[in-house]
């Protein structure tokens, strides 16, 4: 057994309230005897296990087991960390010269990423009161329809806290310059991209799981096969049982996207309704009624929930109009001929928006200028 | 190397799938946290592991282990992994995170599922009072001033309260040697916390 006063060092230490002659004392005391070092050692895993215990209540090990039987039968590699290397060596052959520009940038930004991507949410609650979530060192924690939510300056959690009556819906408003995540009282998670929202139930007693989406989130869905679960956007609608998938449907884009990364969706829209597999992505274009169901590596269409910024032979036109979103910018061509050429590559999302803007225009000569939160872009 | 570890060897040279759903059950959850504590950033926690898991199993690393601990082995390579991860987003903070004593590999390759369902009954039985210390203290990282205005008490209350939720200080857990392989799909694996 520890004494009283070696205990309360080692709390401080691990607590970080630790003064120096504290942290002397602790220290001679480790030393004195190999038995002491163990026990110190023994009460570090503790306070970490305990910590961990209560921090990992949303691990879901089956699908968990579920990605790593499946990335073992398809002999796939679509993590993040490895996209750099294998993207450099598919960019060579494709001989594009955004991705060395890219791979050349060793330097991290002087901002912080606090600065970027934590404009602050709102969160609508079932009796149209609005709360402010997010922001830099926030912490809330609320209740509402039988259910505790808590929310930090990342993401906004839910948990049944007493027997619910009523079905209730919350919506959370992601602006320009911003992105959230919310779990659900299921334990899925959704990321919500910039200038985004999503209206959902607070709690799942119905028989079904149905949101409803404008702008873009990534969907990391629980599996319930009791319970689909359902996306709706304005141009399409999206089945689901269980599964990861990202839905891009923005009332200012042409179309709406639905990429596929594990499990299965059926996605249904205006006479069509389509299986996708994963590695497929969906592309409804209403004005045109074309739709395309291309196989694509799904991962890029996922790389803006990793912090990153990926864009595949996009229209500057396009590009833009995603980094306006992000930084909260507004954008103008002065000469119209170069919206339509395409660039592909990536970026850091936390990168100065300059340093991103040089790199594209290393590739088609351009010139831009930022004045009072506007991009004038034009041929050198 | 405990028995356990060993049986899990033995079995991933035999029938490699089982062994490794073996390994997983009883290291995935541990080995997420950590990699979760090292870099911050949990999708990418998550998917570092996965991938270290679908590595281990492809390349068949654990069918020739000879090495004197399968948890050291585990946790170095999470570790391994967060510091390549680290290195590419280059941000310095991360790199000091490195250095603590506490997210040394000796200290956590001791932690397995079965210490944490255990711990998870134990919190559960805290007072609520303790367990709101603890979520402040060291999930939210307050500092004692911080937590002691939130909850409206004093700092030498929070600091009893801290030395009350970790008394209980175990000396090596003894593990049941008939440790039952868990069914492919069950639910509840692991237990939600409820603060």
């Amino acid at each position: 057994m520890l004494e009283e006063k070696i205990h309360g060092w080692m709390i401080n230490y691990l607590s970080e309230e630790i003064g120096v002659e504290e942290e002397q004392c602790l220290k001679e005391w480790r030393e004195s005897s190999a038995e002491n070092e163990t026990l110190f050692r023994e009460f570090c895993r503790e306070w970490m296990a305990r910590r961990w215990v209560m921090t990992s209540g949303d691990v879901v090990p089956e699908k968990a087991w579920m990605n790593i039987a499946e990335g073992k039968r398809r002999r796939r590699r679509m993590r993040m960390v490895r996209r750099v290397a294998v993207a450099a060596s598919v960019i060579l052959l494709l001989g594009m010269a955004g991705w060395w520009i890219f791979a050349g940038q060793e330097e991290s930004s002087g901002s912080a990423p606090e600065i970027r991507g934590r404009a602050v949410v709102q969160l609508v609650l079932s009796n149209g009161e609005t709360v402010e979530l997010g922001g830099l060192d926030s912490w809330e924690k609320l209740r509402d329809a039988g259910m505790a939510i808590v929310s930090d300056s990342m993401s906004v959690r839910y948990k049944e806290e007493e027997g619910v009556v009523e079905e209730a819906y919350n919506e959370l408003i992601v602006p320009r310059g911003g992105e959230y995540q919310l779990q659900l009282a299921d334990g899925s998670k959704i990321m919500l991209n910039s200038a985004s929202r999503l209206r959902y139930p607070v709690n799942f007693h119905g028989d079904t799981r149905e949101v409803f989406l404008e702008g873009e989130g990534c969907f990391d869905i629980r599996k319930d096969t009791e319970r689909p679960f359902i996306v709706r956007t304005e141009q399409t609608t999206v089945y689901v049982t269980g599964t990861l998938f990202n839905v891009s449907a923005y009332s200012d884009d042409k179309e709406t996207e639905v990429t596929l990364l594990n499990g299965a969706v059926e996605v249904k829209g205006d006479g069509f309704y389509e299986s996708l597999d994963p590695g497929k992505q969906l592309v409804w274009n209403p004005h045109t009624r074309s739709l395309a169901v291309n196989e694509v590596n799904a991962a890029h269409f996922i790389a803006w929930t990793y912090g990153e910024f990926w864009f595949e032979a996009l229209s500057l036109d396009e590009l833009l109009k995603k980094l306006g979103r992000w930084f909260d910018v507004e954008y103008e061509f002065r000469d119209e001929s170069l919206k339509s050429k395409r660039y592909t590559g990536g970026f850091r999302k936390y990168d100065e928006l300059e340093s991103i803007l040089n790199a594209i225009s290393e590739v088609y000569r351009l010139s831009f200028k930022i004045t009072d939160g506007k991009i004038i872009i034009d041929r050198k | 190397m405990d028995t356990i570890d060993t049986q899990i060897i033995n079995l991933i040279q035999q029938q490699q799938e089982k062994g490794i759903r073996m390994l997983f059950e009883r290291y995935y959850r541990p080995m997420v946290c950590y990699a979760r504590d090292l870099i911050q950033r949990e999708s990418v926690a998550e998917d570092l592991v996965q991938e270290l898991f679908i590595r281990i199993w492809e390349e068949g690393y654990l069918k020739n282990f000879v090495s004197d601990s399968l948890s050291s082995y585990l946790f170095t390579a999470v570790r391994n992994r967060c510091i390549s991860w680290i290195k590419k987003k280059d941000v310095l903070k991360d790199y000091e995170v490195l250095n603590r004593q506490e997210f040394s590999v000796e200290v956590v390759s001791g932690i397995d599922e079965k210490m944490l369902e255990q711990l998870e009954r134990e919190v559960e039985k805290l007072t609520p009072r303790c367990r709101q210390v603890l979520e402040c203290v060291m999930v939210r990282n307050l500092k004692y001033r911080e937590a002691a205005e939130e909850m409206g008490i004093s700092v030498n209350t929070v600091k009893f309260l801290l030395k009350e939720a970790t008394r209980r200080l175990r000396s090596r857990l003894s593990l049941p040697d008939d440790f039952v392989l868990l069914f492919f799909f069950k639910k509840n694996l692991f237990l939600p916390t409820r603060f």
